[in-house]
């Protein structure tokens, strides 16, 4: 194998539970859940009415006030945790830079600004339709601006897979360094929906927890007593680098990139397959990209959404892969404390394996506290589990059974 | 208050500057520049930077404040303040 090898060096991250990832790590650790009742828009007549809401999110200190008012809440985010990532990164891009790229995951772009047009339209027909609409509203708009932003000219590409985007995006970052197209790749994911008419299509789909009083104890991954996703909101982006590069700059090494896999389930479009076959090739694929064997794991960030369906299956995709190992191996997910941030999730995943190899900390499943006959793995309840990490993989799986799975590599382990 | 007028080959036309105030605040607002630089002569893209989404924005804003409906043989017309001006004091009251 002479792959050229791919290091994140940098990472920014503007989420529930706090904007700059080691706001949003702290909180993760603490298990101070980012999910409170939503402020966005009025809840009355909604299944669920709550979510993980950014709220410390200063746009003013990443945008001017132009382009603050010409640009959605996704594409805000996505270029204040780019900003935070690159600052990170200690990495000052040259202008017009060859070899750096963007890759961005997400999964419905502007939709809360359409949703303002068709009202603008309802009440006075086509003219009240703003020409800014459509590059508003298309998801590559994130990293259109960030390219812009900051001179880049390499491709730039945006993956909409729904909720696993970002693991897409990074993994395709990886492929561009491998293949030498690019030194340097600005990836992640970014999404913001909390918007009358499309958080209701999800409310519609009855998904989403209903546990409107207790929104911290709402999202329960992997629980007997889980009753569906909480939605959240935010970017998290990365700075991946090809090894040499950031060695003779003497970036910051926080963990390697080692494997991407990827599948695709046959079931329907919102359901995984029960029997975890497909979620079990994506991790499958990863591990062979990676060149490391099931029994190298020790940590899995799961999708973990906290539906019957997607905890179910994703256990049984495990225990597919893993054999044996499936019960000696740690499993959680944080989407208790950040909300399920659909096109960053995959994203939100990396960062926690990058800082439980880092740290050597894996981060509970908050609320995780009766355990499910069908989900029988160790979910890490309480506090963080202190465990050497040296293999880390992130799932993210999505509806349109589309699953992406990213292995994490110690910088230790690399060597 | 004392009606705006336009310098050049309108220099003697006068301008209203009603209509002239509210131009200036459209563009203004869609280019978050200060009302003060924006004057008759100032041509949208080369003087203040406008791009072509900020000359579609602007307008839409114009027909927003005016209520006008400007088509697309005019819209092409309009590279300066001064032709907006103009074009929104032509058609406005028709």
């Amino acid at each position: 194998m002479n792959l050229r090898r791919s290091f994140i060096t940098g990472i920014g991250a503007v989420t529930p539970a706090g904007t700059g990832w080691e706001k949003t790590w702290q909180a993760v650790l603490d298990g101070h859940s980012g999910i409170r009742p939503i402020s966005s828009f009025p809840t009355q007549g909604y299944r669920t009415t709550i979510a993980g809401e950014v709220s410390d999110f200063d746009a003013s200190q990443f945008i001017d006030e132009k382009l603050r008012d010409n640009s959605e809440r996704f594409t805000q985010f996505a270029i204040g945790a780019t900003r935070l990532a690159l600052e990170d990164s200690r990495l000052t891009l040259k202008k017009s830079e060859a070899g750096t790229g963007v890759v961005v995951g997400c999964g419905m772009g502007g939709l809360p600004f359409f949703e303002i047009q068709a009202g603008a339209y309802a009440k006075r027909g086509p003219g009240a339709i703003r020409p800014s609409s459509v590059p508003r509203v298309m998801p590559n708009v994130a990293g259109a601006q960030i390219a812009t932003l900051w001179g880049v000219r390499g491709p730039n590409l945006t993956v909409s897979t729904a909720c696993s985007s970002s693991n897409h995006s990074v993994g395709w970052a990886l492929e561009l360094i491998r293949s030498g197209r690019c030194q340097i790749v600005i990836c992640g994911g970014t999404e913001s929906l909390l918007s009358p008419i499309t958080f209701g299509a999800f409310d519609s789909l009855r998904v989403m927890s209903n546990r409107n009083a207790t929104p911290k104890k709402a999202c329960r991954p992997f629980d007997k007593d889980r009753d569906g996703f909480v939605m959240g909101e935010g970017a998290v982006m990365f700075i991946l680098e090809e090894l040499e590069h950031a060695r003779a700059r003497k970036a910051p090494l926080y963990a390697e990139v080692a494997g991407y896999g990827s599948s695709n389930g046959r079931s329907n479009m919102l359901a995984p397959e029960s029997d975890g076959r497909d979620a079990s090739e994506s991790m499958e694929a990863a591990l062979r990209d990676a060149g490391v064997k099931p029994e190298d794991v020790d940590y899995i960030h799961a999708h973990g959404t906290a539906t019957q369906m997607n905890d179910e299956a994703e256990c049984r995709a495990i225990h597919r892969t893993f054999k044996a190992h499936a019960k000696k191996l740690v499993v959680s997910s944080t989407k208790p404390v950040t909300g399920h941030m659909l096109g960053a999730a995959g994203a939100m995943g990396i960062l926690a394996c990058v800082q439980a190899a880092q740290t050597g900390k894996v981060p509970a499943t908050l609320n995780y506290e009766t355990p499910d006959p069908a989900c029988d793995l160790d979910f890490v309840s309480g506090r963080p589990r202190p465990r050497s990490v040296r293999v880390a993989l992130s799932n993210a799986f999505a509806f349109g059974s589309n699953n992406a799975t990213i292995v994490v590599k110690r910088k230790e382990e690399s060597w | 208050m004392k009606p705006a007028k336009a310098k050049g080959k309108d220099k003697n036309k006068k301008v209203d500057p009603e209509i002239f105030r509210t131009v200036q605040r459209v563009i203004a607002h869609q280019l978050k520049s200060e009302p003060q630089r924006i004057t008759l002569e100032s041509h949208l893209q080369n003087d203040l930077g406008a791009d072509s989404l900020d000359a579609m924005e602007i307008l839409f804003g114009l027909e927003e404040a005016f209520g006008l409906k400007v088509p697309e043989e005019d819209a092409r017309r309009i590279a300066t303040v001064e032709d907006a001006v103009r074009y929104v004091t032509e058609n406005v009251k028709k």
